[in-house]
């Protein structure tokens, strides 16, 4: 068991060798690569130095999920880029480019911060010494306050109670703000219904009339981006070598079988996390555990058939509802135990489903607010659509395009 | 005994997963890369799966917590690594220059010829 400090280095330098790659590859699609690559060192780092319930979230959130954003947010914003063929050459690219000056400073702010990571390193107190005090109260009291033989959801749910509740009201303010920033083709709402007063009047003037609804602006964008209106459901058909672009919006069916049958055990796994309280998980892993399972049917099975799932009217009540839940448990505590946040659920029996009182329906109100959240937020982006007009030769935008819509 | 049996499957483990990697490390072009990747999750995090099933008894715990890790990666590895090659292949992702087969497009005009 002494040995457990090589898989400690292993996985630190794993981490380390991934942030470098994410600077020094050129390529975004092959940084973005690396950047889940870090994530999935520091999952190693968490199950090796025994937190598997942070290994959860970080699974989902730093290998997965991150990744795929900034996958989404480059192909949203990549154009049409020239290709460069003199700078081909990377190395005139690394070295060549840039001043000595700054490539100076840089290796000096590098060799500070590697000083300061080793001395923090080397400062880490190690498994012999004597726990904190605050750990031991952790340790001590889970099993008489709450009945829980988990600790950690003990500190996160009942302990430190309120900082959850911060940090899980943050999540909400983020994804009101993603929300309102990528909803663009949202349909103006008037308090008396002047947007549709002079619908009637503007038809006759029309002509095709306008569609009004989302799903015709969708078709009507996908005629413009030059993709099929019909495309077929699955690739499957397609002769062997065809060359890309793919039309369909689903994967090959070795894909979609995969995904099928690993789905299910992935909802379970992720219900498991949050439904067994007195073993490591708790609602934030289980939450993003099921935005993992959404976003792998997306991958396979296309957006049209997670449509139905995640419709933001949907999601968005469910989140609130959600937050709703957090609020009432947390508030109950107190009217009926004095204070805010304190247990007031009568505590079965350790090792049962609901051994561990107030912490379990705070926890299960969470997976239902921050699955929903992230949800919200993966999917936002990913229906994000250009909203701007390109820019013609004199770089004044298109005045008659859909700029302005 | 037990632990022999063990420390034998985890080297089997440990020595495909190394021969992955130099796979990885030595092929040519990214179509044999995945081949070689692929290799380190059947041959290679399998055998160290049972071998951590046999050390540790077929306790249920260890038992079906390595059942289920072996499901999903014998499903979801090969799938993965379709799905990465489906996509190289039809972007046109070159091919080592020995390749006997060529990008795509080819094979469908060479059968429209025959």
């Amino acid at each position: 068991m002494t040995w457990f400090w090589v898989l400690d280095v292993v996985c630190l330098l794993w981490v380390v060798a991934g942030a470098v790659l994410v600077v020094w590859l050129r390529n975004l699609s092959g940084a973005v690569m690396a950047l889940s690559l870090t994530g999935m060192g520091m999952t190693m780092l968490f199950v090796v130095l025994g937190a598997p319930d942070v290994a959860h979230a970080e699974v989902v959130v730093g290998a997965i999920a991150l990744p795929v954003l900034y996958l989404v947010a480059i192909g949203k914003c990549r154009t049409v880029v020239e290709r460069d063929d003199e700078s081909t050459g990377e190395d005139r690219e690394l070295h060549g480019g840039e001043p000595v000056r700054r490539r100076w400073a840089a290796v000096l702010l590098s060799a500070g911060v590697f000083t300061g990571l080793v001395v923090a390193f080397t400062g880490l107190p190690d498994e012999t010494e004597e726990l904190p005090a605050v750990a031991r109260r952790a340790m001590t009291g889970a099993l008489p306050d709450f009945h829980t033989t988990e600790p950690v959801s003990a500190v996160v749910y009942g302990y430190r109670a309120m900082d959850t509740f911060g940090e899980t009201f943050l999540l909400l303010a983020a994804v009101v703000g993603v929300m309102v920033l990528t909803r663009t083709r949202e349909a103006r709402q008037g308090f008396v219904g002047e947007e549709r007063a002079a619908d009637e009047e503007q038809e006759d003037v029309d002509h095709p009339p306008r569609g009004s609804s989302s799903d015709e602006a969708r078709r009507a964008e996908r005629v413009e981006e030059g993709r099929a209106p019909e495309a077929p459901e699955t690739p499957d058909r397609e002769g062997l070598g065809a060359p890309a672009p793919e039309t369909a919006q689903a994967m090959s069916v070795v894909a979609r079988t995969a995904v099928r049958v690993a789905l299910p055990l992935l909802l379970v796994g992720g219900l498991y996390l949050v439904s067994q309280g007195y073993s490591p998980g708790g609602g934030f892993p289980a939450g993003a555990v099921l935005l993992g399972a959404v976003l792998l049917v997306h991958t396979a099975f296309g957006y049209d058939r997670v449509r139905a799932v995640v419709r933001p009217r949907v999601l968005e009540v469910v989140e609130m509802l959600g937050a709703a839940a957090i609020v009432g448990v947390l508030a109950a505590g107190l009217p009926l135990e004095g204070s805010f946040a304190a247990n007031w659920i009568p505590l079965a029996p350790e090792q049962t489903l609901r051994s561990g009182g107030m912490l379990q329906a705070f926890s299960v109100s969470e997976l239902v607010e921050v699955g929903a959240g992230l949800t919200i937020v993966v999917f936002s982006l990913l229906g994000m659509r250009h909203d701007w007009a390109e820019d013609d030769e004199d770089g004044e935008g298109d005045e008659s395009g859909e700029g302005d819509a | 005994m037990r632990t022999g049996i063990a420390v034998a499957l985890c080297a089997v483990g440990l020595f495909f997963s190394l021969s992955g990697t130099v796979g990885v490390w030595r092929m040519p072009d990214l179509y044999t890369r995945v081949q070689a990747a692929t290799k380190t999750i059947t041959l290679g995090a399998l055998p160290t799966l049972v071998g951590v099933v046999v050390a540790s008894g077929a306790s249920p715990p260890y038992l079906t917590r390595a059942m289920l890790v072996g499901f999903l990666l014998l499903t979801l590895n090969p799938a993965a690594s379709h799905a990465l090659v489906r996509a190289a292949y039809k972007t046109g992702t070159p091919q080592w220059r020995h390749a006997v087969s060529r990008g795509p497009g080819e094979v469908a005009q060479r059968r429209a010829e025959s």
